[in-house]
This record gives C-alpha cells, structure tokens and sequence, in this order.
C-alpha cells in the first residue's frame, strides 16, 4: 500500500455519503441499503428480490446516479438475445468502404441493472453471467474488456413465475450478495407517499466516481483477518453442507451447502464491514451480519424443505446459532 | 518492517499481565476441578465402602489427593495459557472485536495492520486481567468441591458398618493361620518322631495330619477350618490305642515283682518307669545271663519271674513271656527260658515302638484340639455377630445366651479334661484327657490341667456342657440379611448364666486329687436347665429331641452310675 493510497476514515467517509444520498430517495431498507453499499464496496455483483413496487429498480437507478459512473439498464425479456446486452458487430459504410464496426451493447457500463433476470432465455442469461465472472465480453472473434469498476445489480421477481427462466445454481453463484427486498412497514410506507406525490426530489450528487470505487475495493481486500476468524469463516460454510453438518434440519432440508465461493463473499463482505465500522480487522460479528445475504442463495434445499416451509435463512440462522465462533475462548 | 516488530513486541509486553492472570486463572480453575473429582470419587469410594467392604477403601482414599494434584499438575503443563489464547479470551470477554488476537496472529506491515496493532495495543494497556479472568468465574466448582467435601468428610466421621465386616476378615484369616500352624506343629512333631523310629502308623498319621492341614489352608471361614481340623480329632482318637496304657500298667506291676531280686532290678526299675526300650534290653541281657546263674539263683529268678508275670495280667505278650521263662527256668531248661525271655523282650520292643506312637499321637490331638478351639472360637464370634445383624434385621433382639461349660476328668496323673457333651475323658501319662462327645452339644467345657506326667492310671472322665437361660437385648433397627439362619448351628462362647455354675477347675498338679461329683447330684439340674434352655433357644428340632433322649437314657441308667 503506497502513501497516497486510500484512507480508512475516507472509506468509512465515502461510503456514509452514498448512503446518505441513497436514502434521500429510498425510504427505509436500511439493512438492504447497507448490504448493497457492502457488496458494491466489495466489487460484487448484487441479486435483489422482493415482488414488484418495493424499490428495486429505484435503488439501483440510484446509485448509478450517487456514484459518477456509467450506468445501464437491460430490461430481460423472454426475447432479449445475448448481442443485445453485450452488442454486436455492424456494417458501416465508411470512406473506406464497408466494414464491420462494434457497437457496444449496454453491458458496457460501470453499474448495470439486469431488471427481471428471470424472464431472459437460459442463453441470454448465460451471456450475461459470463460477463459478470469474467468481466469481458466476446463477440466474435474479439474479446473485450467491460469497464471497471463493473456492477451488476439484477433483479427478479419471486412470483409471476410462469414464463420465467429460474437461475441455475452455478449462475446464482456469480453474484455476492443475494438481497431480499421487504414490504416497508407503515410508517416507511407514508414517507414513501410524501416523498413520491410531492415536489420531485433533487437530482443525487455523485460521491464516488470509478477510481474511488476500485481504490475502496482495493483497500477492503488489504483488511487482516486472523486465523482463528477465517476458521470461523470456513466452519460456518462447511455447516451448510448436510454431510458435514451438525445440525439435523441441516441434513434433512438442505440439497447441496454453499460453495467456495460462498466463503470468499463472506470473507469479503466481513471486511468492509470492518472497515465501515472503523476497525482494521475482521470480526466474528462481521461473518454473522454478512452469513444470510452472501450464503443464501449458494445454499440449496430440497422438495422437503420446501414442503415443510423451511427457508435458507431458517437455516443459517440455526448454523450461526450453533457454530461457536471461537471454542478457545468458550 | 521494524515499526511492526516493536509494536507487536509493546503489544505483547502489554498483554503480559493478562497472560500471568490466564495461568493462575487455569491453575485455579484445574486444581478446583480435580479437588471437585477427586472428592466425588473419594466420596463414591466411601459410599460403596459402607455397601460392601471394601479393604482397600482407605488406601485408595489417601491416595485420591496426591492422585488429583499430579492430575492437575499434567493437565496445566499439558496445556499452558498462551499469550493468543488469553487475547482471544479477552476479545469475547470484553467485546474487543478479536482486535487483541488479530493484532498477534497478523502483525504490522503496512497502514491498516499498524493501525491495527496501534489499535490492540492502546486497548491493552488499559485493560483489566481481572475483568477477562475474574476469580468468581469458579465459585461453581468451588461449590461444588465444598459440597463434596463436607459430604466426604461426614461419609468418613460416620461409623462404617463394614469396618466389622473387615475386621471380622482379618480376624477368619488370623483364626485360620493360627490353626494351620498348630497343625504344622503336629506334623512337625510326628515327622520328628518318625525320624527317630520309623513306622507305617506314624507315616500314617503324618498323612492324616497333611491332609488336614491342607484343608485348613483352603478353608475359606473358621467354620470350615473347624470341621477339617474336628475330622482330624475324629480320626486321631479312633487311632488311640488303650491296650498300651494297660500294658504300661502290667510292666510297672512285674516290675514291683522283680525288684527284690538281684539280677532283675534295674529291668523293674526300667519297667517301673515305663521305659519299654531299655527294660527290653535288660532282658534280653538276663536272657544271656542265664547260663551263668547258680542253680540257686535260677530258682529265685525262676520264681521272681513266676510273680512277675502273675502281676503282667495287662501285658499278656510280657505275661506269657515271663511264665513260660519261669516254668523252663524251674525245669532247668535254660535255653528254653531264653527263647522266652527273647520273645518278651520283643514284645518289649514293640511296646517300646506303641509307646512312641501313642506320644507322637497325643501330641497331634493336641494340635488339632487348639486348631479346633481357635477355630470354634472365631466362628462364635462370626456366628454371634451375623445373628447381632440378623436381629437387627427384624428389629428385635432375642438375647445372647449364656453358658458354661464343665469339664470333669478322673485319672491319675495328670489331668487335663476337655469335656465336649458329655463323653469319657482319659488321663495319661502324656497328660491330656479329652472328652468324647455323644449327642448334641449345646455348650463347651473345657477343663484344663498340667502334670508331669509321672503317674499311671486310669479314669473316666465326664464333660457337660450347659448352656444356661440368658437375658439379653440387641437394637433394634433396619438390617440387611446375612444374620444366622435358624437352621445353623450357632456356637456361644461360655459364659457364667443363671444355670449351672461352677467355677473353673484349677490345674492339677501331680498327684492332685480329682473333684469329683455325684452323677445323680447335678443330673435333675442339668437336664432341668439343659430342656429349658432348649425350649428357648432356636436349637432345631431334630437336635432337641436328639438331647432329650439322651437325658433320658442317663435318667434309666440309675444311680448306679457315677
């Protein structure tokens, strides 16, 4: 880390000033908010559920406006085809004669908004999360790099399931964080009615523009982590797979437990946290408060579960109950 | 680089206290747990103690404490307080975030890992050992170890039931060596004895002495030492021979015969004195002697002979000896009074040989009456104290009997009477009368006596034993089986009672005369308190009867018994 490298009192500065200009539009979902600066800070992609009306499409429109950065938006459609979201190439007629000219499709973009993922074709889909792993594109013979920093925050719909194409589990794994969007409670939802029948709100300042942003990652990912805690980590993760499981409801509900990719987003997701709550290192609080948005939706049930109205949640609840954060210290 | 070796170096200075504190902590916490186990077990040791007896209880207990503390000692240097360890205690203890044991495990080295350890360490100069480790953390166990303590140490003040238990073992076990070493006494004896003079009776009677001896040591409970050792006694009186006493008697009356003659007066004065060996080599000297005598003196001896062997009525083997000598003598045929003088003084010889055996036999029954005494004796006390826990059981006591024993021997010589029953004592030469037991005894007599053994003679020797009407409690209260059942015979110690009493005979000294009671003088009184005794005793049935009818048949033979 060089002198001039990022503070981190300017992280915390930074992300409390996007979080401030989110919520002059967005009423309430403090824990959403949080968890979405947390997964943007941590350079992840963001799944964001909730049933229509609840703000998604705001939020995400938002913070393309609070951070000085290109932002897209892709409405998925049963007929949208991958070179619509990651273009295509053309015939231009130049003085030199026709040619094939690339036209860039919206991935292009810092933060993308993948509005109902669901409803695009397996193929589209699969275009789109290949970008978000390997963040760059190829069309044709040509490969090219998308944009740094590069978000994608998509959103679906959990209900209006027909005619939609439900992620597979290897997709579902690309994002960081799957978020759960709630109904606003009463009073959220009159601030909401005041805010959206009155005067029209002020456009959003930009906070961050790209080079913060991947100077903010970069500084996230210098965050120490003690052995004993990415033990933790890892002992909380390995506690979702039901063959290794002490938990019963573990091993009667759950299909397959979280990847190894689960672990690095809850390892990630914990360092921000540490460094937006002023420390220099990663705590066990860090791991719980990250544990449902970076491992539920890298944990599968099965149709028992489902019968039985057990949730991912219901069950890393239990894990986080159950799993002793450091036995030495017990 | 070196920034963040001194910092996590003030770091670990600063957390130093806290590691000190950790250590006594878990000295503290480790000796309080095992003095809490080594309680418990102490004191589950104690409790089965005083459910079964267990011998070894008190050394397992004296060696709990030692046992724990080494416990403890292993379990601190097994796992020693380390400085991480104790950081991580103080981070879930005090909510530090794992700042304490990140900063360790991580070090500086650059801006976030300085600030970092920058962090822990201001953190740690402030902070309290006594917050992380506080000493109540262990008033539990403490509690606990208290608790255990106290109830160990009333366990342990408590009377334990099963020290009787214990003690009565050891007391079998010395019972049953002390009656083993008797009884290798006798061997000893008899296989000395058989040194000096070999024959298959004696052989014979070391077997049975072996024999004995082997099952004593085998014997599990006195009672089982006293019916081997009683087998033995059965066995050593039916190999008594009285045929030798009487010769003995016959010898010393030729003896008195042949005194006032010359050439016979030291083969009387052998023969006075019992000693059969050398009064057979005197006579096989006069044997030889013979073709020297004057006729004169063949007529004298001829007729000292005659007398002599008119005295030996007891001896007929000397008697027949003596006559025919003296009838060949008077006919002048002196070599056929040597072949008989030969022939007595083989018959000498053999009584010589008789002699040995009776003393080695009688030596034996000595042995196997103490064996059986020691015994009897611990196998009363193991009988009185599973009745005392029998009644106990019932919860009302029935009394303990008291007795007493008598026993009476005539006899010259020496007398020592051992009455068991009634039966007929014998005194001998050897000094020892035994009473030979008919019936069912329901006491013991025992009569006791020392003498020299110098006279001869003959007696009859009558033993009673009677147990007298005693008055006795025993507590009442919860028991577990194990008391006498009804059906055991349960030996008393005797004990002066309301029945009959009489006071020990005194030894006797040589030529003593025997006390001596009138049969028909304490008949009516002993069976009076003998049936009363019965009728309140638990005595089976089948064993009252038995005592009835011997009673009886005593009453039928009249006054003329004495």
């Amino acid at each position: 880390m060089t002198d001039d490298a990022l503070a981190p009192e300017e992280f915390a500065a930074t992300a409390a000033a996007l979080e401030a200009e989110l919520r002059r539009v967005m009423v309430g979902q403090a824990d959403l908010l949080g968890d979405v600066i947390v997964a943007l800070l941590a350079g992840g992609h963001v799944l964001l559920e909730g049933v229509p009306g609840l703000g998604k499409t705001v939020l995400v429109r938002c913070i393309g406006e609070a951070l000085d950065l290109r932002f897209s938006r892709v409405q998925f459609t049963p007929d949208l085809m991958p070179a619509d979201i990651v273009g295509t190439n053309i015939i231009q007629d130049t003085e030199a004669g026709r040619r094939l000219a690339y036209q860039p499709g919206p991935l292009f973009a810092n933060v993308v908004l993948a509005d109902e993922i669901n409803r695009a074709t397996p193929k589209t889909q699969s275009a789109l999360l290949e970008a978000m792993q390997e963040r760059r594109v190829t069309v044709g013979t040509e490969t090219r790099a998308l944009p740094e920093p590069f978000f994608v925050l998509a959103t679906q719909n959990p209900i209006e399931l027909e005619g939609t194409y439900p992620l597979p589990e290897a997709q579902l794994d690309r994002f960081l964080f799957k978020l759960l969007v709630p109904f606003p409670g009463a009073a959220d939802l009159a601030e909401i009615v005041r805010r959206t029948t009155g005067e029209a709100v002020p456009p959003l300042r930009p906070v961050a523009d790209a080079r913060r942003m991947l100077d903010m990652a970069a500084l996230a990912r210098r965050v120490p982590i003690a052995d004993h805690v990415v033990d933790f980590a890892v002992r909380l993760v390995t506690a979702t797979h039901p063959d290794r499981s002490r938990s019963a409801r573990v091993g009667r509900y759950v299909r397959y437990g979280a990847s190894p990719r689960g672990v690095q987003a809850l390892v990630l997701g914990a360092k921000v946290r540490a460094l937006l709550d002023g420390r220099f290192n990663v705590a066990f609080d860090d791991l719980r408060a990250t544990a449902r948005p970076a491992l539920r939706h890298r944990v599968f049930l099965n149709f028992e579960a489902d019968a039985a109205g057990v949730t991912t949640d219901d069950l890393i609840a239990e894990i986080l109950d159950s799993v002793v954060a450091d036995p030495a210290a017990a | 680089m070196d920034a963040a070796v001194a910092g996590q170096a003030a770091l670990r200075r600063a957390l130093r206290p806290l590691t000190r504190r950790a250590a006594a902590d878990r000295a503290l916490g480790v000796g309080l747990a095992a003095l809490a186990i080594a309680a418990g077990l102490a004191l589950a040791i104690a409790g089965a103690a005083r459910v079964r007896p267990l011998e070894a209880a008190g050394v397992a207990l004296v060696a709990l404490l030692p046992l724990g503390l080494a416990g403890a000692a292993a379990a601190m240097l097994w796992r020693r307080p380390t400085q991480a360890g104790a950081a991580r205690v103080a981070d879930a203890r005090l909510g530090l975030r794992e700042r304490l044991a990140s900063a360790l495990s991580v070090g500086g080295g650059d801006v976030l890992r300085d600030r970092l350890m920058a962090d822990a360490e201001a953190r740690a100069q402030g902070l309290r050992p006594a917050e992380v480790y506080p000493w109540r953390r262990h008033l539990r166990v403490a509690g606990l170890a208290a608790a255990l303590l106290a109830a160990l140490a009333v366990a342990l003040l408590v009377p334990n039931p099963m020290d009787g238990v214990i003690a009565q073992r050891h007391a079998d076990a010395r019972a049953l060596a002390q009656a083993a070493a008797r009884l290798r006494q006798a061997q000893a004896a008899v296989l000395q004895a058989e040194k000096q003079a070999p024959s298959p009776e004696l052989k014979a009677l070391e077997k049975q002495i072996q024999d004995a001896l082997a099952e004593v040591q085998k014997a599990q409970t006195p009672r089982a030492a006293l019916e081997a050792a009683s087998a033995l006694s059965d066995q050593l009186r039916q190999l008594h021979d009285p045929s030798t006493l009487a010769k003995l008697q016959a010898d010393s009356a030729a003896a008195a015969a042949l005194a006032a003659t010359p050439g016979t007066a030291a083969l009387a004065a052998d023969l006075s004195a019992g000693n059969s060996s050398a009064a057979s080599s005197d006579l096989g000297r006069l044997a030889q002697s013979l073709a020297a005598l004057t006729p004169d003196q063949r007529r004298q001896l001829a007729a000292a002979l005659a007398q002599a062997a008119q005295a030996a009525q007891g001896d007929s083997s000397l008697k027949s000896s003596l006559s025919q000598a003296a009838t060949s003598l008077a006919a002048g045929d002196t070599a056929g009074a040597q072949s008989a003088l030969a022939s007595g003084s083989q018959g000498l010889t053999a009584l010589n040989a008789q002699q040995a055996f009776e003393a080695a036999l009688a030596q034996a029954q000595q042995a196997a009456a103490g064996a059986q005494d020691t015994a009897a004796r611990q196998a009363d006390r193991d009988e009185t104290a599973s009745a005392a826990a029998g009644q106990q059981g019932q919860g009302q006591g029935q009394g303990q009997g008291q007795g007493q024993g008598q026993g009476q021997g005539q006899g010259q010589g020496q007398g020592q009477g051992q009455g068991q029953g009634q039966g007929q004592g014998q005194g001998q030469g050897q000094g020892q009368g035994q009473g030979q037991g008919q019936g069912q005894g329901q006491g013991q007599g025992q009569g006791q006596g020392q003498g020299q053994g110098q006279g001869q003679g003959q007696g009859q020797g009558q033993g009673q034993g009677q147990g007298g009407n005693g008055q006795g409690s025993a507590v009442g209260g919860a028991g577990g089986a194990g008391g006498a059942a009804p059906t055991d015979q349960v030996y008393i110690a005797g004990q002066p009672g309301a029945g009959i009493t009489a006071p020990d005979p005194a030894p006797l000294g040589p030529g003593d005369p025997v006390p001596q009671l009138p049969y028909t003088s304490v008949l009516q009184a002993y069976q009076s308190t003998e049936l009363d005794f019965l009728d309140r005793s638990g005595v089976a049935l089948g064993d009252r009867e038995l005592v009835r009818l011997y009673f009886s048949s005593l009453s039928d033979q009249g006054p003329g018994l004495k």
